[in-house]
């Protein structure tokens, strides 16, 4: 395989009393989409700082597509795109002003740097506004170029923290899209997130991380199959409810049967295949179908599994 | 040093478009040279000595820096305090005082943004003259307030840091009785002390928006930006400081020209005024780095610079010839930035080779090493993210 665009190993990083990063490692293949999925708090944007060498760990190295990367590094950074968590824009700068003078400080010539900027500007959708102020910009358009800024060199490795906080869902639907895009034309994204579907929807793998520390990663089937291949099957129905999940239970692709407020809950190993059989003996033991649920499993189940505690809360 | 370039530009882009840089690099500083000019030559023309009341009925910091604002190098003036109206009255009509200023209740409040008060002018009509000085001094120390509010405004200060600088410029200001300093032999004419004071004491206000924007675009996050991209710190740093010179300058080059031509001030051998200028950007900057190296916040940062600015201004005699009153004020100011310019073009404009400007220039840029060096070694704080 070739070389990684990303290689971190053994990251650590303590601020005071707090260990925000401890001892993370993971690869990016080039073109590969990673996502740091955690909660608030779990050390996403310390990570992240490290790597866009803003921050000097305390222990751990980092590599850029071979480079090893410092906070002094000029050659690993020109291969990275960063795009800070927190709006960093110039408001009283017009988005066109904005990105030239970021693809001037990302070494383009006066020239590449017009021509990158125009291209950027169509990507975001900000051209037919690129020369107003950016404070007169909505939210959405200002995350927009927030993340225009970040392009303007075609990094290898786009990096991107928690793009979406705070955006309405219109805009938000707007940069999955963008990012989708990016990804589908070979760039390398690490993107942190606490939003579960995002992760799902983006990322080619992810790594769960909580408290500083990588749970697990791989990819979202990798992830789930922690869960041991279990499908969690709602029962809704009347009758005996009690009688039906122990004669579920019997049942030999089932692992545990509960009957509840006017459902039935069971962890089923190859939902779709046992579902006649279960069907067929919840109705003998007398209870009357009205549905059934299928809940495939998700990312947010593997943090609760892994963690035990919610991805929000 | 393409990257600093990159930068400065972008940051004179910003101050441009803003134009708070304008208004405190060049517009307050004009006002000032001019309302204090003109007071001056309203009545420094004669030789008789005037004499004027203030009766302190606010009790606030704000009569002594109208005492500061009507000490005026070359004018015969000497001001007295008057208890009460009446007595101030009694005093203009039995010719004791030429006129009399009366600082009503609250002045001090409304210097700082508070409900509006009315400065009432004691004159006797059979002394136009005396009542026209009075008057004018009333004029001058009102826009002298209003231009440290613009100031302050512009760089951002709320309405505490407001009451902190106008608290500032007056405690810190000059002794109650003030005479006339006009015998001393090397003066400058009032008109070219007060454009190139103000010229020299605005400068500390506008070399701000270069070196302590780096806590903004911290704040920001775009400094955060600027480090992940492919660029060394040092020119980062770089960009920021020649934002602070090129602002410095070029206020203090458009204000000794404006001066020069509208005010009539001489200012004396150009290549000499353009060295001290030089030092005297040099310096500024330096400071200015040194104390921002100090602060946690841009915010911080602003209300400390403003009170450095103005304590060194009022030190160094950007109000009042400080350096002539003997003394401990005296070697205070010997300390200060300002005094050492004011006093290499007082040498300058009274005919002085151009070997004058040597001494006031070292000292200039040994204040500049010696600033500078302890700002790089703290300096290194404020460029993380
Ligand atoms: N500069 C800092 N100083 C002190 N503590 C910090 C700093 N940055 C982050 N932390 C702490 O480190 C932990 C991880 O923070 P962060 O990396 O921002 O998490 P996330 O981005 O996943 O929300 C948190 O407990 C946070 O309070
Ligand atoms: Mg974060």
């Amino acid at each position: 395989m070739s070389e990684p665009v990303l290689r971190c190993q053994g990251l650590r990083k303590r601020f005071g009393d707090i260990q925000a990063v401890n001892g993370v490692s993971f690869e990016i293949a080039p073109g590969e989409s990673y996502g740091l999925l955690g909660p608030n708090g779990a050390g996403k944007t310390t990570t992240i700082s490290i790597v866009a060498g803003l921050l000097e760990a305390d222990a751990g190295e980092a590599f850029v597509a071979g480079e090893r990367l410092t906070t002094r590094s000029v050659a690993a950074k020109a291969a990275i795109g960063f795009v800070p968590q927190e709006l960093a824009i110039y408001p009283d700068l017009t988005a066109h002003e904005n990105l030239s003078f970021f693809a001037r400080l990302y070494g383009l010539s006066a020239k590449q740097a017009r021509a990158r900027t125009e291209e950027v500007l169509e990507v975001i959708g900000l051209s037919e506004r690129a020369d107003d102020q950016a404070k007169t910009y909505s939210g959405g358009m200002k995350r927009r170029l927030n993340i225009g800024i970040g392009l303007l060199h075609e990094p290898k490795l786009l990096i991107l923290d928690e793009p979406t906080v705070g955006v309405d869902p219109q805009s938000r639907n707007a940069i999955l899209e963008s990012v989708e895009q990016l990804g589908e034309r070979g760039m390398a994204v690490l993107y942190t997130t606490h939003y579960m579907e995002e992760a799902e929807r983006l990322c080619d793998r992810v790594g769960i991380i909580d408290h500083g520390e990588l749970k697990a990663e791989g990819t979202r089937e990798e992830l789930v199959a922690l869960l041991g291949e279990h499908d969690k099957v709602h029962l809704m129905g009347t009758g005996s409810l009690e009688a039906a999940a122990n004669a579920c239970a019997r049942i030999g692709a089932v692992d545990a049967a509960s009957a509840g407020d006017g459902s039935i809950e069971l962890l089923v190993k190859g939902a779709s295949a046992a579902l006649p059989e279960i069907l067929t003996t919840a109705s003998e033991a007398g209870v009357s179908v009205h549905s059934v649920e299928v809940e495939a499993p998700n990312l947010e189940a593997v943090f609760l599994h892994l963690t035990g505690r919610a991805l929000r809360d | 040093m393409r990257t600093a370039f990159l930068i400065t530009a972008k940051d004179l882009r910003q101050r441009v478009r803003d134009r708070s840089a304008f208004l405190v690099a060049v517009v307050a500083p004009l006002a000032l040279a001019f309302a204090l000019g003109a007071t001056i030559s309203g009545f420094s023309a004669g030789s008789s000595t005037f004499k004027i009341g203030v009766i302190d009925l606010d009790h606030g910091p704000a009569a002594s820096g109208l005492l500061g604002a009507a000490a005026k190098p070359g004018s015969s003036l000497v001001v007295q305090y008057v208890a009460t109206p009446a007595e101030g009255r009694k005093l203009v009509k039995d010719g004791e005082l030429d006129g009399a200023i009366v600082l009503p209740q609250g002045l001090s409040v409304a210097s700082m943004g508070g409900p509006p008060v009315q400065i009432d002018v004691v004159g006797d009509p059979k002394n136009p003259i005396g009542a026209l000085v009075a008057r004018s001094i009333a004029g001058s120390f009102a826009s002298y307030m209003r231009t440290i509010q613009v100031a302050s405004r512009a760089l951002g200060a709320g309405p505490a840091e407001t009451i902190k600088i106008a608290g500032r410029v007056t405690s810190s200001g000059p002794p109650i009785s003030t005479s006339d300093t006009s015998t001393t032999k090397k003066n400058l004419d009032p008109k070219t002390y007060y454009a190139a004071a103000m010229a020299v004491f605005f400068l500390f206000f506008a070399v701000q928006f270069g070196i302590s924007s780096l806590l903004h675009e911290r704040a920001e996050g775009t400094l955060a930006r600027m480090l992940a991209a492919p660029i060394s710190r040092r020119s980062i740093l770089a960009g920021k400081a020649m934002t602070s010179l090129v602002l410095g300058f070029v206020s203090m080059t458009v204000l000794a020209l404006i001066t020069r031509y509208a005010l009539g001030a001489h200012w004396g051998n150009p290549l000499g005024v353009a060295v001290l200028i030089a030092c005297a950007v040099l310096a500024a900057t330096a400071v200015t780095a040194l104390v921002t190296t100090l602060a946690k916040t841009y915010e911080q940062a602003n209300a400390w610079l403003s009170i450095v600015s103005v304590v060194l201004g009022m030190l160094g005699g950007s109000f009042f010839p400080v350096a002539q009153s003997g003394g401990l004020l005296a070697l205070l100011s010997k300390a200060t930035p300002h005094a050492w310019f004011l006093s290499g073009l007082q040498d300058l404009s009274s005919g002085g080779a151009l070997s004058v400007v040597v001494e006031p220039a070292i000292v200039l840029l040994a204040i500049t090493v010696a600033c500078g060096a302890v700002a790089l070694v703290r300096i290194r704080r404020l460029i993380e993210p």
